[in-house]
């Protein structure tokens, strides 16, 4: 009787096949992991494919509420609850230094649009004067012409 | 609401302590969501308090102070609109992972 040769339990993707990344990821990720039906989804175990999922929706997420913060921080509102919440929100990724820069940006966000407020406010200040002293000047010069012709030109 | 949260995970062979890591992650999510959209309707003062409750997790609380926010309709909208779609999307990718 023939003994059929069971198949190998793992399997070893051989390397060089693909320079794109998620092809070398692939293959790093299925050295010496179980591989029961030998395709690309069978790459990551159960836990491994949880866990990948689980950080994708929270980095999705996290970023959209990190740049609503960051506005609403920049606007001035929710400085304080914006900040406990991207500290708050880091702590799901104690590794990452994104959020704390995202934060130092809002409070710069803050002080640059207070500062871009006030420079607009004397910006346009300057400008009324530059505008009045014009118009005062064009009206001594008026004067001043109509004085010139009435003692000379009679 | 963990015992939902632990029925996403059944069969995927995910640890106890993994699972309430992934619980407390997604809360920060929907609060953090809820923030966004409250965060105009909050005076510096209130913003402050809110900031305090969440550095103490005093999530009771939060719950009382973002519902008092909010008339008993904005806040069914919201929940419908901004929260249950997040739900329903970590369901989907759980379930398909």
């Amino acid at each position: 009787m023939r003994v059929m040769k069971k198949p190998p339990k793992f399997e070893v993707i051989e390397g060089g096949k693909s320079e794109s990344f998620e092809d070398r990821h692939i293959e790093d990720t299925t050295r010496g992991v179980e591989s029961p039906e030998s395709d690309i989804e069978s790459a990551y175990t159960p836990e491994q494919a949880v866990e990948k999922a689980h950080q994708g929706f929270i980095a999705k997420h996290r970023a959209k509420i990190e740049a609503v913060a960051m506005v609403a921080a920049a606007a001035g509102i929710g400085v304080v609850g914006g900040q406990q919440i991207m500290q708050w929100l880091q702590e799901s990724d104690p590794g990452s230094m994104r959020t704390m820069t995202i934060g130092a940006q809002a409070l710069f966000g803050a002080i640059t649009m207070s500062t871009v407020g006030t420079l607009s406010g004397m910006a346009m200040n300057k400008i009324r004067n530059k505008f009045t002293d014009r118009r005062a000047r064009e009206e001594l010069n008026q004067k001043q012409r109509e004085e010139f012709r009435r003692n000379y030109t009679a | 609401m963990l015992d939902d949260f632990k029925e996403l995970f059944r069969d995927k062979n995910i640890p106890e302590g993994t699972i309430a890591k992934y619980a407390d992650d997604f809360s920060k999510i929907v609060l953090g969501t809820i923030y966004t959209d409250m965060v105009e309707r909050l005076t510096p003062e209130e913003d402050q308090q809110f900031a305090a409750l969440l550095k103490e997790r005093k999530f009771d609380e939060l719950t009382v102070f973002v519902k008092a926010k909010y008339t008993d309709e904005d806040f069914a909208k919201l929940l419908e609109t901004k929260i249950s779609p997040i739900a329903d999307e970590y369901v989907q990718m759980m379930t398909a992972a």
